[in-house]
Formats: C-alpha cells, sequence, structure tokens
C-alpha cells in the first residue's frame, strides 16, 4: 500500500484521542481562552504522547505526517492504540480482538459471559468449540505472539465499569456488549426486558462512563440494518443521515432533511433496543463532544479470519439455533445435517449480508480513522443484497459441490413484517471514505462454512441441537407449531 | 523587595496621563508625580506574547524566540502555538542571583515552570492547575475561582456582562497578588492586570464615543484599576523600585484584514481546496504566507517541505510584496503604512526563525494571517487594536539607569537592572 492510499492518510490530529483539546483562543484579541468547544477562533489541543511539541493546532497535523501513526494494511493505525472491547468474548468481539492485537494495538476486553449461557439454556451450542477466556487469551499468547487483556465484568455493573475505563484509558472504545437476537427478544416479557435492560441501559451508563473518564476515546457501536425496517416505499436505506440534497415536500413547500437522522421502523424489542441506542450515541456526541461511529451492520455470517484459522484453540463461537444464529449459517449447517433449509414465509425479504472477516476489517478500518470530537455517524456496513430465496438457493447450489442434496421449505412467517418490499442499501462510506475492500464473496465463504461443518465433530455438534434450529417463536406470542408451506430441491 | 514591576497590558501612554489627569486614575496622578513616565515601543510585530518576553528578559525575539501567538514548528507545517516552553530566554527572575520572586499573570509564562519562588501564568493560560507553581498553591487559588482569564465567549451575551467579568477576575486575581504577597520576604514581584487590553479590545468604540451607554463603564474600569493600584502602593515601602509598563498601545478598530486573503488575491498565495485550510495546504508555488498579526513568511525553499523560494528569488519576491501591500486598498484605504524587513530588526540566536517582512497596519486597520480565505474583511466584534507606538514605561525615583530616547521593550530591563542587564549609564 503506497501512503496515498490510505484512507485515513489526510487526518488530522483533531480526530486523534491522544490529543487533549485545551481550548479556543482568539489571537486577535491577546489569546482569550474560551473553554468553549463550540467557540470560535483557533483551536489549541496538546498531545498526551507527544508532550514535547507543546500547544498547537490538530488541524495542522496530518495522521501520515505524526510518527505516532504507523501504517498497516488497514490504514495509519495509532500505535499501540488502546482498544477496548465491549463484549469480547461474542461471535465478533473474540476475532476483533485477535485481529486488532495483531496489528498492534493494545487490546482490553470486557464480557460477562452471558452469551454462552443463554446459549446453554435454549439447548444449543456453538459448533465450533470454544475455549474459555483464559484459554483463548492463553492461545492468542501462544500461537499469535499477543497480549489481550480479559476481565468477566458486566456491563451494567458500572461502578467497575468506570473504575476499568478509568484505569486503561481506552483510546477506541467498541461497544459489542448486547445481547443480538431478535427472536429471544420476542420470546416473553423477561426475555424483551432483559434485552432493552442490557442493550439500552449498559449503552447509556457506558456513554456516562466515557464522558466522565475517557471523553476522547472514539466510540464504534454496533447497529444493525434492521433499525431501518424495510420502507415500503422504496426510499433508499441512507448512511443513518440524510445526504445534504434529501428534500421533504409538504403541502407546496420544501424542507430539507439533509444531515438529519432517517427515520428508523425496528421489526423487534431486539431492534428497537438498537434504535434506542442509536438516539443515546447520537445524543451523547451531541450534548458531551463524545465521538462515535454507528454501524449498522447487514446480517453477518461465516467463521474465517486469518487470525482464527491460526488454531482450534482461536475459534469463534458459531451458533445456529433459531434463537442466536444467523440465516446463512444456519442455512450451512442445515445442509450438512440434511435438514430442509427453512424460509419464513415468501422469502422474498431482501435484507443486507456482510462475512465476518469484512466485518473485522470494516471495524478496524473505523477504530483507524476516528471521528473529530462531537462528530457522530452512521456507516450501513454491508457488502451485498440478497432474499432469503436467493440465499437458500445459493446456499443450495454450493451444498451440491460437496455432494449434499439440499431441500428448500417455506413456512409460516413466526414474525410480523414485510415479505414483499423493495430494499435498495445505501453502502458508500466504507468503501469511499475508509478504504474498505472486500476481501470474502458470499460463495468462497459458504465453501469454507461447508469444509468447517462437514468435519465429524462438528456435525455431531449441529446434530446434538437439530430441535433449536426450527423456529418456534412467534411475533404474536402465540404457541403451537409453525406449519410447512412448501418443500422444495432447488433446480441445479 | 527590591523590584515590583507592574504590568498594564494595552494600556496607552497618552491615556494613562489623560486618565490621571481627569481624575478617571487619582491614584495614578500620585504615582505618576514620583517618576518618569515615557512612551515604549513594542515588539515587532505588536503581539503581547512577543512584547511581554522582551519586557521579562530584554530581549527582541530573535532572543526569546517569541514571534507572535503562533508559529510553525521547524522544518514543518504544523501550528504550534508559543508557551513557555518554547521561550527560549531566561525571564529576570530566573537569572541565578534573583532571590524570591512572586510572579503573577505575566503572559507567556504557561505552563507554570519552576522558579525560586511562586508564579502563576497569564494568559494563554488553558488549565490552571498547570499555571500554578508550586502546586501546593492551587487549592486555595481555585478556592477564590481564581481565573487565568476572562472567556471572550461572554462579549456575546453583551458588554455589562462582559466588563462585569473581567471586574470578577481583576478582583480576584488582587485578592491572590495581596494574599501571597504577605507570605515571604519576595524580592521581586510582578504583577500584570490583562482585563485593561480585554476591555479595551471590545470597548474601545465605547470609548471613544462619550454618548454611548458604555462610555462610563469603559471609565469606571479603569477608575477601578486604579483602586487596585492604590492598594499596591499602600502597601510598598519607598525604597523599593516600582515601575509600570504595558506591552503596546491602543487604538480604534473599524475593519481586520486578512493578510493570506491580500496575498491570494496578488498571487503570492495558492491553497488547495479544502473546507478547513491548513499551512499543509499550501501549493508548492506560493511564494509567502501570513501569520498573525502582521508576519509575512516567504515560501522558502529548505525552510518548508514544500517550499519553492530559492535565495536568488527572495529579494525581488520581498519587492514585490511591500510594493503590493503598500499599495492595495480595501474598502477604499490603504492597510499597511509601512513593510519592514525582518532581517534588519532581530537579534540573538533565533534571528532565523524570524518573517522575513512585518506589516505595519494603516490606522483603523488590525491585520490577521488565518488561512480561511472566506472573508478578506473579517466580522468580529473587536474594535480595538494594538499599536507599536505608545506603550506605557514609568519608573519611580531617580535611581534606575538610563532611559533610552527611543525606549523599546526589550530596554525595560536595561533601566531596571542597568548593571546586570546592559551597558547603559546609571543615571546621576
Amino acid at each position: 500500500m503506497t501512503q496515498s492510499t490510505c484512507h485515513n492518510a489526510g487526518q488530522t490530529c483533531w480526530s486523534c484521542p491522544a490529543v487533549e483539546f485545551k481550548g479556543h483562543v482568539d489571537f486577535r484579541a491577546c489569546g482569550q481562552a474560551a473553554f468553549r468547544k463550540a467557540a470560535e477562533g483557533q483551536l489549541v489541543v496538546e498531545c498526551r504522547r507527544r508532550p514535547e511539541i507543546g500547544y498547537f493546532d490538530p488541524l495542522s497535523i496530518t495522521f501520515e505526517s505524526c510518527s505516532e501513526w504507523k501504517q498497516t494494511e488497514n490504514g495509519y493505525l495509532l500505535d499501540g492504540m488502546r482498544v477496548l472491547i465491549l463484549g469480547m468474548d461474542g461471535y465478533l468481539g473474540w476475532p476483533l480482538a485477535l485481529k486488532l492485537a495483531k496489528l498492534g494495538c493494545r487490546v482490553y476486553g470486557i464480557d460477562n459471559l452471558l452469551r454462552r449461557r443463554l446459549v446453554a439454556e435454549r439447548g444449543a451450542q456453538s459448533v465450533t468449540e470454544i475455549r474459555s477466556m483464559a484459554e483463548r487469551v492463553a492461545a492468542a499468547k501462544e500461537h499469535l505472539g499477543v497480549d489481550i487483556e480479559f476481565r468477566e465484568m458486566d456491563l451494567l455493573d458500572r461502578e467497575s465499569l468506570f473504575a476499568y475505563i478509568r484505569e486503561i484509558q481506552p483510546e477506541s472504545i467498541v461497544q459489542f456488549a448486547e445481547i443480538p437476537s431478535a427472536p429471544y427478544s420476542m420470546a416473553d416479557v423477561e426475555r424483551a426486558v432483559n434485552t432493552i435492560q442490557n442493550n439500552v441501559v449498559g449503552t447509556l451508563g457506558l456513554l456516562f462512563g466515557v464522558r466522565d473518564h475517557a471523553p476522547d476515546a472514539s466510540i464504534i457501536k454496533l447497529g444493525t440494518m434492521g433499525e431501518y425496517g424495510s420502507p415500503l416505499t422504496g426510499r433508499p436505506l441512507f448512511e443513518g443521515l440524510f445526504p445534504g440534497d434529501a428534500v421533504l415536500q409538504y403541502q407546496g413547500q420544501e424542507w430539507s432533511l439533509g444531515g438529519e437522522l432517517t427515520p428508523r421502523d425496528p421489526v423487534s424489542f431486539y431492534h428497537v433496543s438498537k434504535v434506542q441506542g442509536t438516539f443515546s450515541v447520537y445524543e451523547a456526541c451531541k450534548y458531551w463532544w463524545l465521538r462515535s461511529y454507528d454501524v449498522m451492520q447487514g446480517v453477518i455470517y461465516g467463521n474465517y479470519s486469518e487470525e482464527l484459522q491460526a488454531h482450534a484453540d482461536l475459534s469463534t463461537r458459531f451458533d445456529i439455533d433459531e434463537w442466536w444464529g444467523t440465516v446463512v449459517n444456519r442455512f450451512v449447517a442445515q445442509a450438512v445435517i440434511g435438514m430442509p433449509l427453512t424460509i419464513y414465509g415468501s422469502g422474498n425479504q431482501m435484507r443486507g449480508y456482510i462475512t465476518l472477516r469484512d466485518a473485522m476489517q470494516c471495524i478496524t478500518r473505523l477504530i483507524a480513522a476516528p471521528p473529530e470530537p462531537g462528530q457522530y455517524d452512521v456507516v450501513n456496513q454491508v457488502t451485498d443484497v440478497f432474499s432469503v430465496l436467493q440465499i437458500a438457493q445459493m446456499v443450495a447450489t454450493i451444498g451440491r459441490e460437496f455432494d449434499l442434496d439440499v431441500e428448500v421449505q417455506r413456512i409460516e412467517n413466526p414474525r410480523v413484517e414485510s415479505e414483499e418490499h423493495p430494499y435498495e442499501v445505501i453502502h458508500e462510506k466504507l468503501g469511499e471514505r475508509f478504504g474498505f475492500a472486500s476481501e470474502s464473496g458470499f460463495a468462497d465463504e459458504v465453501r469454507h462454512l461447508f469444509r468447517v461443518l462437514l468435519q465429524p465433530e462438528h456435525k455431531a455438534r449441529i446434530l446434538a441441537q437439530k430441535d433449536t434450529l426450527f423456529p418456534k417463536t412467534k411475533w404474536s406470542g402465540e404457541h403451537g407449531t409453525l406449519e410447512v408451506l412448501e418443500t422444495w430441491k432447488p433446480s441445479a | 523587595m527590591d523590584l515590583f514591576l507592574l504590568g498594564i497590558d494595552g494600556l496607552p501612554r497618552w491615556m494613562w496621563q489623560k486618565f490621571a489627569a481627569s481624575g478617571v486614575m487619582p491614584h495614578s496622578a500620585q504615582l505618576l508625580r514620583s517618576g518618569t513616565l515615557v512612551p515604549m515601543k513594542s515588539a515587532l510585530p505588536e503581539v503581547s506574547s512577543a512584547a511581554w518576553a522582551s519586557i521579562v528578559t530584554g530581549q527582541n525575539s530573535g532572543g526569546h524566540n517569541v514571534f507572535g501567538f503562533t508559529d510553525l514548528m521547524d522544518g514543518s507545517y504544523s501550528l504550534g502555538f508559543t508557551s513557555s516552553r518554547t521561550f527560549r530566554a531566561r525571564p529576570f527572575w530566573a537569572e541565578p542571583e534573583s532571590g524570591p520572586s512572586l510572579i503573577m499573570n505575566v503572559p507567556q509564562t504557561y505552563p507554570a515552570q519552576p522558579l525560586n519562588g511562586m508564579l502563576v501564568s497569564g494568559f494563554v493560560a488553558l488549565d490552571l492547575k498547570r499555571a500554578v507553581y508550586p502546586a501546593e498553591q492551587l487549592p486555595w487559588l481555585e478556592s477564590i475561582r481564581y481565573s487565568v482569564d476572562a472567556d471572550m465567549s461572554l462579549v456575546e451575551k453583551g458588554k455589562a456582562r462582559f466588563v462585569e467579568e473581567l471586574r470578577r477576575v481583576m478582583t480576584t486575581r488582587c485578592e491572590a497578588l495581596h494574599h501571597h504577597w504577605g507570605r515571604e520576604a519576595w524580592q521581586n514581584v510582578m504583577f500584570v492586570f490583562t482585563g485593561t487590553d480585554r476591555l479595551n479590545h471590545y470597548l474601545w468604540e465605547d470609548y471613544e464615543d462619550p454618548t454611548s451607554p458604555f462610555h462610563q463603564t469603559f471609565l469606571d474600569y479603569y477608575h477601578e484599576v486604579d483602586r487596585q493600584l492604590g492598594r499596591i502602593l499602600e502597601r510598598l515601602d519607598d525604597r523599593t523600585q516600582l515601575a509600570a509598563v504595558s506591552d503596546h498601545g491602543f487604538a480604534r478598530q473599524r475593519r481586520s484584514v486578512n493578510l493570506n486573503c491580500l496575498l491570494a488575491e496578488g498571487g503570492f498565495l495558492k491553497l488547495k481546496d479544502s473546507p478547513r485550510p491548513a499551512f499543509s495546504d499550501m501549493l508548492s508555488e506560493s511564494s509567502a504566507f501570513a501569520m498573525d498579526p502582521g508576519r509575512i513568511y516567504l515560501h522558502r525553499q529548505g525552510r518548508y517541505p514544500g517550499g519553492s523560494v530559492t535565495p536568488d528569488a527572495a529579494e525581488a519576491l520581498m519587492q514585490a510584496i511591500t510594493t503590493y501591500l503598500l499599495s492595495v486598498k480595501v474598502e477604499g484605504e490603504p492597510v499597511a503604512t509601512e513593510v519592514i524587513r525582518g532581517a534588519g530588526v532581530y537579534s540573538g540566536p533565533y534571528s532565523h526563525r524570524a518573517p522575513d517582512l512585518i506589516v505595519m497596519p494603516a490606522p483603523d486597520v488590525a491585520l490577521s494571517g488565518r488561512l480561511n480565505l472566506s472573508a478578506l474583511v473579517e466580522p468580529t466584534l473587536i474594535n480595538g487594536r494594538h499599536t507599536y507606538e505608545e506603550s506605557t514605561f514609568f519608573v519611580r525615583g531617580t535611581e534606575h539607569g538610563v532611559i533610552p530616547e527611543d525606549m523599546h521593550v526589550e530596554h525595560v530591563l536595561q533601566v531596571l537592572r542597568p548593571q546586570q542587564y546592559g551597558c547603559l549609564r546609571r543615571a546621576a
């Protein structure tokens, strides 16, 4: 990579979390200091890492020209950047920890290990066996030569969380510590409340902790494309905020919508919790000059990353059951054990998708290019848009390469959702502004999954939880078995 | 106590005399009768940071390395702010023979550096915690809500609110002075009133207009400064050498002209398109740029990463810029009265860092060096500007060195401490 291709080469110290804002100064009036960040005048900062350069204009030094920012394959990265991953034990948290540690970040993480308990309570399990966090951390040291610090901690234990933030002074904080299941949140009142409590209250508390103890840290907040819903008008799903030229026409007048949050139309109480998280972060950036990228992630799938491949003890979890699995992962598992791929309703529901590997690249690039103080921005983290039917078709087709005779089954839709709808996802920022380029396509990732899941030990773990794959949770709150509408073998 | 050096930031010599005579500053009237008051010339350009640095070191910018509030870091386009850490000469209180000193609110001393005594920095000081030496004096200062500076943003809430803040800051500052004065047998005390400069910047138009509702507010503030001066005089014994100085004069400002806009219009400065231009956005074909307030630097090869001006081209270029700036008009008025060559102005180890040209503004004009080129005449609430001429030098009694006829800020210590700082003869 040449310097000119780094997405963040031209970013300035004003975005750098190592810089401490000292004030605004108007030199036309002899340098009176005003301590409001919104004030007019010349920005003055000091670098915590390079105090010897004194006070300076943060806009006058770029990452490219700063000795603390090192060039990596994911752009310039603050040398030894301190990154705190909340939810490190999860499907995304662990591979991100490995990737960042390999890139030279100092990686810290917390998790209350709730996901392990909730999956077990469901009678399910990760298809790939995962080690305890202590064993994972040791394996990372042994096989990758990296140090990762982990503490078992609940995001809702604010006293411990704030003390930890104070202690490690993170420069970036990744918020993955949320309960990520729509059907779980719709199962009953306890689970709905648990989802809201953990996700909404957890994120809100975190924001106060960042404000008080690490206000210059960038917050990478995981949202979901499901926050937007699927508007029947066909309105494109912009990246969280309306573009500058968006206009609302009403009663003969035009109103600019540019820069305003786009409407949200969540599709479960889990998605409601994510929408609330979006507003909490947005407001915190506005009130307290925190900074955040809100990542509207598409449905994620796959289990490949360079670091995960280094040793089996480094595996991330891989869930496939109704509550904790995602559609592509579940379809491959169903295909492996000869179970029809279950499609809800018509199967024409469109969604955005991204592989685990690509998602990790995106998050890393966002960490490497922090927003400016007070900046809230949104990216749609999606590489492809497919209907569920298309996915079933593609998985069945690839399954044949592994001598699998795959059936597809349409069942009564347990969810309340549009089954026929336009779906235009705008996903430009990651490529254009953050230099993201996909490293893994759908077919290759699914082939990799087949190779992994067809291994006898993994197939056995799928069979052991076979009963958890077929959906049972209805959005209506009704109980009873979902009716099978149609079963067929896709043509080649 | 050997020396009490009082600073009154931005107080013109003529105005002090006038206020003393008119009764606005009665204690000053008494004081001025006891010594010699002369006009003094400020630093070049007439910026407070450089002028105060010269007053307390006896050197010009070439000696102390403070040419303005900002400077580009060597060999780069990184814009740094001058502070006590970039201030390269030793202030008088840090000289080896200097006894315990109480130094309060002297600009350009932030962050506070260790000394034999106590120091509370003046502007620009961004964090009180680092403005105080020794640190154990901080809690008391915090307890009286000591502010290093008044909040400029209060001007937007109205002049009355702003002046109220200036008075509050002055009161706590003076309370701090008197509290610490008695704690130790200080050999030197230096204390600077800086609210006067703030007042002059924002209420000069009211001073000049006797019908303004804030005209009396302006006078009342100076009356309060004088009352505080009276408290100091009351406490000082006759044996202490007392001097009072200001760092520059003041005059009316009717327009703030962005020199970089003029240089761009004249074809000397070319910037890449950028929503927030920085010096690194200067294209290589740029031949010159300006920094606050009237400093012009040639974009020299070897001095800046993308510099293109060769030594051979420099003379003709300076001539061209000089001719241009002396002839160009903004709103029908000239912007400069003189363009001075930096090479002839400074002496000392940092002279090579000096601006190539210094632009002396025309009457009513203040010059800025912003890189945001959106407005040639910048909107501002500021209506008073610094002047090079007519800053203030006063010394009580006759026991002092010769006061030069052409007194400059860097001569202050020569007059007060001739044996240490200069070859000027002690007056008879």
